[in-house]
């Protein structure tokens, strides 16, 4: 069995190589995607089983980025989940019908719970706070 | 014409490099992270990482009083 994708979408490269290496040591695989414009199209062309998202794009506004990706059939059923070193904004995340926040810095097993719960639980009523 | 204030260009400011540097740390601590589990770490090699995780805990504890108190002061 493949081992599910992760698309992890960050202007931070930093951030794009490490959150990609612990995914891997983790069992997942990954894509990296630095402009928020091109998540859509990536995710068309990728496919991936989650999308990991910075709430934060320069050039690209979260709500945009999520309309379009609900606007194409071939990605509107991939779930996303946010994450962001914006104090607080988990607070106000749920309001973009994302299934799921983690605050950055996380700790490994925050981290852990949201991948396990993001594909356990996507007919879940509400999101997953980390 | 809108003109941004001082005070509301500090507090932008503030917030933008508590963010660039949250950022940064996320990415230590993840490669830390990675590190900690990794299954061809040796013993003593361990310690250090060990050392270096705690010195990150302390470290994030002591960044986010230190955001805390900035902003609360700027407003």
């Amino acid at each position: 069995m493949a081992a599910q994708k992760i698309l992890i979408v960050d202007n931070e490269e930093d951030i794009l190589r490490s959150t990609s290496m612990i995914l891997k040591v983790l069992g997942y695989d990954s894509v990296t995607l630095s402009d928020g414009r091109q998540v859509a199209s990536v995710a068309a062309r990728e496919r991936p089983d989650l999308i990991l998202q910075d709430i934060r794009m320069p050039g690209a506004h979260l709500e945009t980025i999520l309309e379009s990706l609900r606007a194409d059939p071939r990605t509107s059923n991939i779930p996303v989940a946010l994450f962001s070193a914006l104090p607080g904004v988990d607070q106000h995340a749920a309001s973009f019908g994302v299934l799921g926040f983690l605050n950055k810095p996380f700790e490994r097993e925050d981290l852990v719970l949201l991948l396990e719960r993001a594909f356990q639980s996507r007919t879940a009523q509400g999101p997953v706070v980390e | 014409m809108s003109r941004i204030s001082p005070h509301t260009a500090m507090r932008e400011d503030a917030h933008d490099l508590f963010h660039d540097y949250w950022q940064l740390f996320t990415a230590l601590k993840t490669y830390v992270n990675v590190l900690e589990h990794s299954p061809r770490i040796i013993d003593e090699d361990k310690v250090a990482v060990e050392e270096l995780s705690q010195m990150l805990r302390r470290l994030e504890e002591h960044t986010e009083a230190l955001r805390a108190r900035v902003l609360a002061m700027i407003g």
